[in-house]
């Protein structure tokens, strides 16, 4: 039976205090900003830059950095759902991306690099993003300096960089990523308000898991080396556990869990927040699709949240975005929507002092959870 | 004599159709389309109805079937005033010939529609014409999605292959006569989609319109018209440019493969390549040598266990004069024409799937006339003038929704360029420089466009 949260229970989440254990009670708190956006068509300039004024402004973030910007490019630029452009539905849609690449330009970013591991290939960004219809041309003029890296293979480094996870790993005891990920001052995810077939919701955090490389973790790894010329996705070595990564990379952890992607994704994506941390969070929400996070998931559907959600801390923003999706943030893993079948990765990191994700502790500022609530599940 | 003189001058524009009703006011429907050639069956064959067609400068041909005398029924056909005869379906050669000289002397021209195993396009004439050829479409998968090909895009079934391999081989003009797939329901846009996947190549489709389309269009059905008439717009787009029919095919690949060894099978290597959008040209073994070879700067050689010595020898060349060449392994023969299966089975792409991810990374993104982005579920079609100034990029749009952001990359230097739809104003297109390549972006794609940069 699915329970779907009613506007009464996210009043309460708000409202009620509990006592929590003391561990979430240490878990920091940064405050999330959200805001109602009907259209891309609409000032996004001006919407994000009141969002980045309600977090504390951007300059203190970036002023002279290096910007990293983990984007959510999810599956083969040629699945479309509906007909719709796929920014529409399952993408981070590239005017978001052109306006917050504005905004970083303003606030003095020294140099903004815009990665992501492309599906199913090791060749250029750009060219990725041109065959997602994209106009690389405006990406480029939106700031001073702006890059592109596939991270989905060394892309234009000559070796990997080997990040450990802090505080005990859950599945991995580090991975290698390419470089990109690890010569940054700041490190954003950009990503894409969504359910997830495996792990309940995609938000900054599940955004993650695309940081790691095909060349190592996907399903035409190198079994020794890493295979620079990837061609498919990553199924069979996180999700499934039916093959081990290149063996050049740190090795899975001896684990009895289940060799299924909702409990080995979550904590991968537990382990790989903690090892690159998220130094902003930015979710479109504005349109998207409800019932899955891809076209290739069955039952998925176009819809439009009208929101756009940030904030410092990934578990604070992603758990005020899960409740603004209608679902209760502090649900476990496998008791109920929208973990059913998997791990509830904030409670994860929650567990690791992250950040929290109840929203008694989180202030929201901007527009409250209750009137920017977009029921996936209903949609 | 001046039958034959008409015939010849004017044979390579024939337009044709399967008509549909022998009703004299169907030809109404034929003066605001190019359709110049009625293909129609022996029920179909009256006096008055050619005449008056022949009266209105249109061609009639009687379509003879196997079974009977041929000859008997092509005297029949000419007998009631058609102009011609088709011979369309497995007719034994001798048979063919029998026809051929039984009409000799009244000059009627006999066209062969055969299956495509029987082709011989290096000596089809007057007409390369096949019946059996894909319907156009993205494949659709039972639970309705679209299916992904080898090349992780939405698989377009097309007959490119076919087509680029006929042109390259024959200098007959090519028509495809493959009719709507029944028991579906089509739409306007299915038939411009057949229409475009033979004029891209310089081919025509024979136009075959399915019942019901056909009767509500005799009823004057106000939807139906408004189909007819798109498709006729189409027909007259490609017809107002006969000239690219004579353009050579574009791209600084060479493809050496032919009809015995699969060339004419659909969903094989060439169509792989081509659902890339890879500019590439197809060079019949037959004619293998260093003019076909032309300014190619790869050769992908299909044909390994089938070359003879002075095509070995014109391959040596070519690689040493600094071109690149690969080579397909000789023991993994390419899909053959069986019966009447002109496509690759699933077993068949099982079979291939090796030497496709070969071939595949080894073109990878290299630069070979043209990178086209944003493409997934179109048709391309890439053509140079003769002396190389122009090329024309024909885009055909199998989805159902428009595409935006298409950005096309050519390598070198062009200036100019500018876009062309059926109906539509020649729209000039900014040309930019994207790192060392000429660019363009089409902002938006309806259902067909052509691009021309010079």
């Amino acid at each position: 039976m699915i329970h779907r949260l009613t506007r009464r229970e996210v009043l309460g989440m708000l409202g009620t205090a509990a006592l929590l254990p003391g561990q979430e009670m240490r878990a920091p708190a940064p405050p999330v900003a959200v805001a109602k956006c009907q259209a891309y068509t609409e000032d996004l300039t001006g919407i994000l830059a009141t969002m980045m004024d309600q977090l504390g402004g951007l300059d203190r973030i970036v002023k002279n950095k290096t910007v990293t910007i983990k984007l959510n490019l999810t599956g083969d630029p040629g699945l479309r759902l509906a007909g719709k452009p796929i920014g529409s539905t399952h993408y981070t849609h590239p005017l978001v991306i052109e306006a917050f690449l504005t905004l970083l330009d303003r606030a003095g970013a020294r140099r903004i690099r815009l990665v992501e591991s492309a599906w199913g290939t090791g060749g250029p960004l750009e060219d990725y993003m041109l065959d997602s219809g994209w106009r690389v041309r405006r990406l480029m003029s939106a700031a001073k300096n702006v890059e592109f890296e596939n991270t989905n293979a060394l892309g234009k480094s000559k070796s990997y960089a080997r990040l450990k996870v802090p505080g005990g790993a859950y599945m991995y005891p580090a991975y290698d990523l390419n470089r990109a990920y690890e010569d940054t001052d700041v490190f954003m995810s950009l990503a894409k308000l969504k359910e997830h077939a495996t792990c309940g919701v995609t938000l900054s955090m599940k955004n993650c898991f695309g940081t790691i490389p095909a060349s190592i973790y996907g399903d035409d790894a190198g079994v020794d080396e890493p295979n620079e010329k990837p061609t498919k996705g990553r199924s069979l070595v996180v999700h499934a556990g039916k093959r081990p990564p290149a063996k050049s990379a740190p090795q899975e952890l001896p684990n009895n869990g289940p060799r299924e992607g909702g409990y080995r994704v979550s904590r991968t994506v537990a382990d790989l927040v903690r090892t690159r941390p998220i130094d902003f969070a930015l979710i479109d929400g504005v349109e998207s699709m409800a019932g899955g996070e891809g076209p290739w998931i069955k039952g998925v559907r176009p819809c439009s949240p009208g929101v756009l959600i940030a904030g410092t801390n990934p578990v604070t923003t992603d758990a005020v975005a899960t409740a603004i999706m209608g679902f209760d943030p502090m649900t476990p893993g496998y008791a109920g929507p929208p973990f059913e079948t998997c791990e509830n990765t904030l409670q994860l990191v929650e567990a690791k002092g992250l950040g929290t994700r109840d929203l008694k502790r989180i202030e929201v500022r901007g527009v409250p959870i209750e009137k920017a609530l977009f029921r996936m599940r209903q949609a | 004599m001046f039958l034959a003189l008409i015939l010849a001058v004017s044979l390579a524009d024939w337009v044709p159709a399967r008509w549909i009703s022998t009703e004299l006011k169907s030809l109404e429907l034929l003066k605001e389309t190019p359709i110049n050639c009625l293909l129609l069956e022996p029920e179909q064959w009256t006096p008055g109805f050619a005449e008056a067609a022949t009266k209105q400068g249109v061609v009639t041909l009687g379509v003879v079937r196997p079974g009977g005398d041929p000859v008997e029924t092509a005297r029949q056909a000419l007998g009631r005033k058609l102009t011609g005869v088709v011979l369309e379906g497995d007719f034994a050669p001798a048979a063919t010939a029998r026809v051929r000289e039984a009409l000799a002397a009244s000059q009627a021209p006999v066209i062969e529609m055969l299956p495509r195993r029987l082709l011989r396009p290096e000596s089809a004439k007057p007409i390369l014409a096949t019946y059996q050829g894909m319907w156009p479409g993205i494949e659709v998968e039972e639970n309705g999605a679209a299916k992904a090909g080898p090349t992780g895009s939405p698989w377009v079934n097309t007959n490119t292959a076919f087509y680029l391999f006929a042109r390259a081989a024959s200098e007959a003009p090519v028509w495809m006569g493959n009719l709507p797939p029944a028991k579906r329901v089509l739409k306007g846009e299915d038939y411009l989609h057949a229409i475009g996947d033979a004029a891209i190549f310089g081919a025509r489709w024979v136009v075959a319109l399915d019942a019901d389309f056909a009767k509500r269009l005799l009823a004057g059905e106000a939807t139906a018209l408004k189909d007819w008439r798109r498709l006729a717009l189409h027909l007259q787009y490609f017809e107002d440019h006969k000239d690219w029919r004579a353009f050579p095919f574009y791209g600084a690949l060479g493809v050496v493969q032919d009809a015995d060894s699969g060339a004419l099978v659909s969903g094989s290597i060439l169509d792989m390549i081509a659902a890339k959008h890879t500019p590439f040209r197809v060079i019949p073994r037959q004619k293998l040598s260093g003019k076909a070879i032309g300014n190619a700067r790869i050769v992908l050689n299909l044909e390994s266990a089938l070359l003879e010595p002075q095509h070995q020898e014109v391959l040596k060349g070519f690689t040493d004069g600094g071109g690149t060449m690969l080579t397909s392994p000789p023991d993994s023969p390419l899909p053959a024409l069986a019966g009447d299966r002109i496509a690759t089975d699933e077993e068949q792409q099982k079979q291939i799937d090796a030497l496709w991810k070969g071939i595949n990374s080894m073109l990878g993104a290299a630069d070979l006339g043209a990178r086209l982005f944003h493409v997934q579920g179109l048709a391309t079609s890439f053509l140079a003038s003769p002396d190389s100034k122009q090329i024309v990029i024909h885009l055909l749009n199998y989805t159902d929704y428009p595409i935006e952001n298409i950005a096309i990359h050519f390598p070198g230097t062009f200036r100019r360029a500018k876009i062309m739809t059926p109906g539509g104003p020649v729209q000039d297109v900014e040309m930019y420089r994207q790192d060392r390549n000429a660019a363009v972006d089409v902002d938006t794609l309806g259902l067909y466009a052509t691009l021309i940069v010079e």
